[in-house]
């Protein structure tokens, strides 16, 4: 059986992109959009994979390593700041942050 | 057997160094005092910039290059190194005086601070894609952490606002770097510049799409508009010594990466110049309107820096050879206005919210010396001549006005008509009678910042005497007709 | 082919959303916990975790990531030059730094 062609690849990791875009601009706690965001960089990954594999370059397959630790310094760093708002104010609803605005 | 990875330590030197500045303050922060740890790191940042002089290339010699050409010290890299390591020690000093008072957490300001600057020297020093990307996020992350670390509610929500439109962008900017090297099947600059001559329509469909993704994601770096809206709350709701670091250092590293990636990687990639001037377009109103209507003057100065990016954005638009030159001027002499007045800001102010226009008035009664330098500061942002401030918007101007972007030209020099306006006001109250009581932080010695200002606003108005100073090693073309190397 | 393996995926979805009966009940709103009785109400109606577990959670996704850079070294051990066994140590040299900082900051003492 004939592997799949990279669009099919492509085109799932853009509808990944576009969930998790769909997410960051619709939802309104911190950590759900923290998560879409999340989406958006694992939908990167898979786009890295399939160009790494139908360009038989191993360059992409690296970026895709790459691209997984800074998710994961992200992640850290992310939830220390929700947690730290979490604490002052009991809600992470980011309509609610508005102290700052004009 | 493999071979050995091709590792070069001249080229890495400037970076390590930054780089050890971090570590040490991570691990020495326990047993020092803050005093001594910040001093450290100046020296140790004065030693980077002059390990960067030394990798200067003359006329025919080669650049130096390590990791086979993913790190790539060339002119332009020195050039923009050393206005970063410029920025990176305006903030430091300033943080000699302001940061006890700001109840800045130690000793991870100076260590965040540090690591930030590692970050943006590697964007500045990147051959590829992935040495830019980690150098952008370990920048990006280390800001977070900086615009977090005061314990104030208004620091931690400038934080997570930064933190959130920040990490998207990131997102978009990542998935914009997969589809450019699905296109082109390579990641370093030069291998992506040499595909674009030759694309199959497909690939050229999906280089478009991702020079866009790529614009929009160094577009919410540098606060473009429509990308732009974090940046007047992170950096109003940040102690000012941070708004400081990010507003400058930070922004040059972004326009470096920019610089990079399209000024080399993708200088001959269709389309984006396009969709880059209706965005400088957007972001030249957004800005200079919403500055008019400012009252606290700490945040007038986050839409102001705003409205600079469109302007140093113009620069993108010119030919490599006079675009980058422009730029490259340009952000020196932003860096050192923008440093010079924020220190100035952060020297006065009572709390970490800045103060109110208002309040500047008759300052010139009761802090002279800072009421002069602020004028000059305000002077050169608005651009007045003799000021280094002109100059840059010169240049800029000039680099779009001759690639044939005629249109944006005459906007921009509306739009910094307009600025005059919310520049001169606060300026020309400076000097007003002293009627009011004095709304100033009232006590301490600033050494530092004093040194920090008086460097700042002599160095804006020698560079604007005297261009040449500066411009003079940015002006040949080759330096930046070389960004994606040969 | 394709149309018709996703247009059944989504029939089954929709159809069991729009027809299937509602009906909420205690046992079926209750927390899942094993099998078990929810303890205090269940994770999320109360009851809370201590911040300290949250910090040593984020410790291990950095730490659990980093090793997966030891998993490419490991297989290609054989062919690389000493040279690389430096850059590891160099690494984790500086995973050191942040341990160090770590265990000074007093994250790791449960008290």
């Amino acid at each position: 059986m004939d592997p799949a062609p990279t669009t099919y690849y492509v085109a799932l990791s853009g509808l990944l992109f576009a969930i998790g875009m769909m997410g960051v601009l619709t939802r309104r706690t911190a950590i759900m959009m923290f998560l879409s965001v999340e989406l958006m960089l694992n939908a990167a990954n898979l786009a890295l994979v399939a160009f790494a594999r139908s360009w038989g370059d191993l360059a992409g397959q690296t970026a895709v390593f790459i691209v997984m630790t800074l998710a994961a310094a992200e992640v850290a760093i992310g939830l220390a700041i929700i947690v730290a708002i979490f604490r002052q104010r009991e809600t992470t609803n980011v309509d609610v942050l508005a102290t700052l605005k004009g | 057997m493999l071979t050995p990875p091709d590792v070069a330590l001249a080229p890495l030197l400037p970076i390590l160094l930054v780089l050890a500045g971090a570590v040490s303050s991570t691990v020495l922060g326990f047993h020092l005092p803050r005093r001594t740890l910040t001093a450290i790191n100046l020296v140790l940042l004065l030693l980077s910039a002059a390990a960067m002089a030394l990798l200067w290339s003359g006329p025919g010699e080669l650049p130096a290059t390590a990791f086979g050409g993913s790190l790539r010290a060339d002119n332009a890299a020195v050039l923009l190194g050393l206005t970063i390591v410029a920025g990176s020690m305006m903030a430091l000093l300033v943080s000699l005086d302001t940061a006890y008072r700001a109840r800045l957490s130690f000793p991870e300001f100076d260590a965040m601070l540090m690591y930030a600057v590692t970050g943006t020297l590697l964007i500045a020093f990147s051959g590829d894609l992935i040495v830019m990307l980690i150098g952008l996020e370990v920048m990006s992350l280390a800001s977070y952490v900086l615009a977090t670390l005061q314990d104030s509610r208004r620091a931690e929500e400038s934080g997570l606002k930064y933190f959130l439109l920040g990490s998207v962008g990131s997102a978009v900017l990542i998935y914009g770097l997969a589809l450019v090297y699905g296109a082109t099947g390579s990641l370093s600059y030069g291998g992506i510049a040499a595909a674009t001559a030759g694309l199959t329509p497909g690939n050229l469909g999906l280089l478009v799409g991702g020079a866009l993704l790529l614009l929009a994601g160094f577009g919410f770096k540098v606060a473009l508009a429509p990308f732009h809206q974090w940046t007047p709350d992170v950096y109003s709701g940040a102690p000012t010594t941070v708004s400081l670091f990010l507003s400058t250092v930070v922004k040059v590293a972004a326009f470096a990466g920019m610089l990079r990636v399209f000024g080399g990687a993708l200088q001959n990639a269709p389309f984006w110049a396009s969709a880059l001037q209706l965005l400088i377009a957007a972001t030249l109103i957004v800005g200079n309107a919403a500055s008019l209507f400012q009252t606290n003057f700490k945040r007038m100065l986050a839409y102001s820096a705003v409205a600079h990016t469109g302007f140093l954005a113009m620069a993108l638009l010119g030919t490599p050879g006079l675009g980058g030159a422009a730029l490259g001027y340009y952000l020196l002499v932003y860096t050192l206005m923008t440093g010079a007045a924020l220190a100035i800001v952060a020297a006065l102010q009572r709390t970490e919210a800045g103060m109110n226009i208002s309040d500047l008035r008759g300052l010139y009664h009761r802090h002279p010396g800072y009421a002069v330098a602020l004028a000059a500061c305000l002077a050169s942002l608005a651009g007045l001549p003799p000021f280094a401030g002109f100059f840059g918007k010169y240049l800029a101007f000039q680099a779009a006005f001759q690639n044939g972007y005629v249109w944006l030209s005459i906007l921009a020099v509306l739009a910094s008509v307009a600025a005059l306006v919310y520049y001169l006001r606060p300026a020309m109250l400076l000097f007003m009678p002293d009627r009011t009581p004095a709304r100033e932080y009232p006590h301490g010695q600033r050494p530092a910042t004093n040194l920090t200002v008086a460097l700042g606003v002599a160095a804006i108005t020698v560079l604007g005497l005297l261009p040449n100073l500066w411009y003079g090693w940015l002006a040949d073309p080759a330096i930046w007709e070389l960004l994606a190397g040969r | 082919m394709l149309g018709i393996a996703l247009g059944i995926g989504v029939l089954a979805v929709l159809v069991s959303a729009l027809l299937g009966p509602k009906k909420a009940s205690r046992a079926k709103l209750m927390a899942y916990e094993s099998g078990n009785d929810p303890e205090h109400g269940g994770v999320g109606t109360g009851q809370r975790f201590p911040v300290h577990f949250y910090l040593v959670a984020m410790l291990f996704i950095v730490f659990d990531i980093e090793t997966a850079f030891f998993f490419p070294l490991a297989v290609a051990y054989q062919k690389l030059v000493p040279f690389a066994f430096w850059e590891a140590l160099t690494f984790v040299g500086l995973l050191l730094v942040g341990y160090y900082y770590i265990l000074k900051k007093g994250v790791l003492e449960w008290t």
